[in-house]
């Protein structure tokens, strides 16, 4: 393409450079001529004044005219070879016209004062007069003719400065559409298409290749847009195939783990009854620690089925689908805590929940966390003096942040990575029993809403617990 | 003492429950007789008189099922469809007990006709309380169709 142009552009040039250069020869020739025609007919005027006074001056400037003329025909600058004949045949008049007034000259310096010599004299003068002047007539015809040839010539060369011009207007103008469209279908294309595949795998759809072969930069740029997309396609094949076989695996533990619950309750039904059947019809057999020893097997299989309907909840938890809706939060709080005193009579906590207290979540799920939360406040308050359980929500960088407050026992904050941990506690069964399930219960049900919980706490003077519930926009399972 | 009745049928495979559930009845003072089949295949030989129970001219058939999920050979849900699929039997009182309260359990018991599901407590004292209850509603409370309705 460029070197098409290129070379296109040099001929053009070379040919309107010709061109131009014709045209100044013309010009220059057409100027030759008419210095010709004028010292041909000063040359007539020069021996008129020669034949009419006989003066010296008169034939020595003729003589230097005559000269001067057939330098300019000698220089006179050959053209075609029509112009060529016609400079030649001007060169030979020219010479035959030095020759007559050479014998004009010599007729009048040498004439007899004889009548009859005058006469003879004056007849051949008049005859070389003539003859001279017939032929430089001829000769200012001749060149005339030269002038018009030349005429000829220079208009030619102009047409053709018009032609090449033309002509190279047009050839520019077909080079700025064909750059137009060569950019067009080399560039905007492929960067419109490659901008198109952005969107579309943008969009999730990996299968989008751009498939651009042509070799430019914009190719090279396309064509590793497809290696990245062949990249992400493979990767999300592998991401794809590890979900699944992750799903596959959750679902196997979670029929594991019920059928475990189911099996695990029949020998601790067994204990458990066998051990009260021990105590209803062989009590007179046994002593008192006997008897307290099967009352330590009763209440650890009780404890253990307890654990074991705990860990089932846990794991279902997770499989529940998410229905989000409005949820009164303050409202959910109130109702609970007037539940709670029931659970252990004679204690009294002061209840502070904030009014209005709204959340998107599912309502559930919710309440099984908020119930934990609040059991564990209550729970862990129940050793303090004037306690004070505290619910409400502040903003936190623009996110609203549920809070529970207690000034109960509290706890170290050095362990406070295993809090949300199951089976995890902090503190002694026999102080505050507990299957240690409730906060890893409520962290797999914020984490089912996206959001995030932490706790504060000082041991001895109380904890707060807050969490966040994200956007919820879409269902993780955790 | 209640009057002795019509039979319950116990479909328990686990010897250690079995006795408990024995234990809890006759704590709870029925009189009802309690036959015991310990898999899915014994439960119909005894409700049909097929295999070792072909001698039984029952006809009347057993007052209640207590009826296990987890089962050998046929498991809860067969003998349930099975009792549900014939004319003789398809009106007795079937009580699913399992330590199992997995909501497809549950749905899956009703679905095939169960007339109530009842999950066996860990503590034996409850054990005794759902054990009088059930037999106090199924045994006494509850009135069956006339037999001309079950044939």
């Amino acid at each position: 393409m460029v070197i098409v142009s290129t070379i296109m552009v040099l001929i053009i040039g070379a040919m309107l450079v010709g061109a131009d250069r014709d045209v100044g020869t013309a010009m220059r020739e057409t100027e030759h001529s008419r210095k010709i025609i004028y010292g041909i007919t000063q040359q007539r005027f020069l021996m008129v004044e020669y034949i009419l006074h006989h003066h010296e001056r008169a034939k020595v400037q003729w003589r230097a005219s005559h000269e001067s003329l057939a330098r300019d025909f000698r220089s006179g600058i050959p053209g075609g070879s029509g112009e060529q004949v016609l400079v030649e045949v001007l060169r030979e008049r020219h010479e035959e016209i030095g020759a007559a007034f050479s014998r004009l000259i010599e007729n009048h310096e040498s004439r007899s004062s004889t009548v009859d010599g005058i006469a003879a004299s004056q007849e051949l003068e008049a005859r070389l007069v003539g003859r001279i002047l017939d032929m430089s007539q001829a000769n200012i015809d001749s060149t005339a003719q030269l002038e018009k040839l030349n005429q000829a010539g220079l208009d030619d060369a102009r047409r053709r400065v018009r032609t090449l011009v033309v002509l190279a207007l047009l050839f520019m103008g077909v080079l700025i559409v064909g750059s137009a469209i060569l950019t067009l279908h080399h560039i905007l294309n492929p960067i419109a298409r490659l901008q198109r595949g952005i969107n579309v795998i943008a969009d999730g759809d990996l299968g989008f290749r751009t498939n651009i072969a042509s070799g430019n930069e914009i190719g090279a740029l396309s064509r590793a847009f497809d290696r990245m997309a062949d990249g992400l396609e493979r990767s999300r094949a592998k991401l794809e195939a590890r979900t699944r076989q992750l799903v596959e695996a959750n679902t196997e533990l979670e029929s594991f783990s019920d059928s475990v619950s189911h099996d695990l309750r029949g020998p601790l039904r067994s204990m458990d009854g066998f051990s009260l059947a021990l105590l209803e019809d062989y009590a007179s057999r046994l002593d008192d620690e006997g008897r307290d020893f099967l009352h330590r097997i009763r209440a650890a299989s009780q404890r253990m089925g307890c654990l074991i309907d705990d860990l089932l909840g846990l794991s279902r938890l997770g499989r529940t689908e998410l229905k989000l809706a409005r949820v009164d939060l303050s409202g959910l709080a109130r109702e609970i805590a007037a539940s709670l005193p029931g659970a252990s009579p004679g204690r009294t906590v002061q209840w502070q929940i904030d009014d209005g207290v709204q959340v998107r979540a599912d309502k559930g799920l919710i309440r099984i966390a908020m119930q934990n939360l609040l059991d564990n406040a209550w729970k862990f308050t129940g050793k303090s003096p004037g306690a004070t359980i505290r619910v409400g929500a502040v903003e936190r960088d623009g996110e609203q942040v549920i809070f529970v407050a207690d000034n109960g026992a509290g706890f170290d904050m050095a362990h406070a990575d295993r809090l949300f941990g199951a089976f995890q506690r902090l503190h002694h069964a026999r102080d505050f029993p507990g299957t240690g399930i409730g906060l890893a219960i409520v962290q797999r049900v914020i984490r089912r809403h996206n959001g995030r919980i932490w706790a504060e706490a000082t041991e001895g003077k109380g904890a707060t617990f807050f969490f966040t519930l994200g956007e919820a926009d879409h269902d993780a399972r955790g | 003492m209640m009057p002795a009745g019509k039979a319950v049928l116990l479909v328990e495979d686990d010897p250690d429950d079995e006795m408990l559930t024995l234990r809890a009845f006759r704590q709870s003072n029925f009189a009802n007789p309690i036959v015991v089949a310990r898999d899915g295949i014994e439960a119909l030989d005894y409700l049909f008189a097929r295999g070792q129970y072909s001698g039984l001219a029952d006809e009347r058939g057993p007052a209640l099922v207590l009826l296990d999920l987890k089962l050998p050979k046929l498991d809860g849900l067969g003998v349930l469809r099975a009792i549900r699929a014939d004319e003789r039997t398809r009106l007795i009182p079937v009580v699913v007990m399992t330590s199992s309260k997995q909501d497809d359990d549950v749905i899956d018991s009703y679905n095939c006709g169960a007339n109530s599901y009842v999950r066996k407590p860990i503590d034996f004292v409850q054990f005794v309380a759902a054990a009088r209850t059930l037999g106090t509603y199924w045994l006494m409370l509850n009135e069956t169709p006339p037999e001309q309705w079950a044939k």
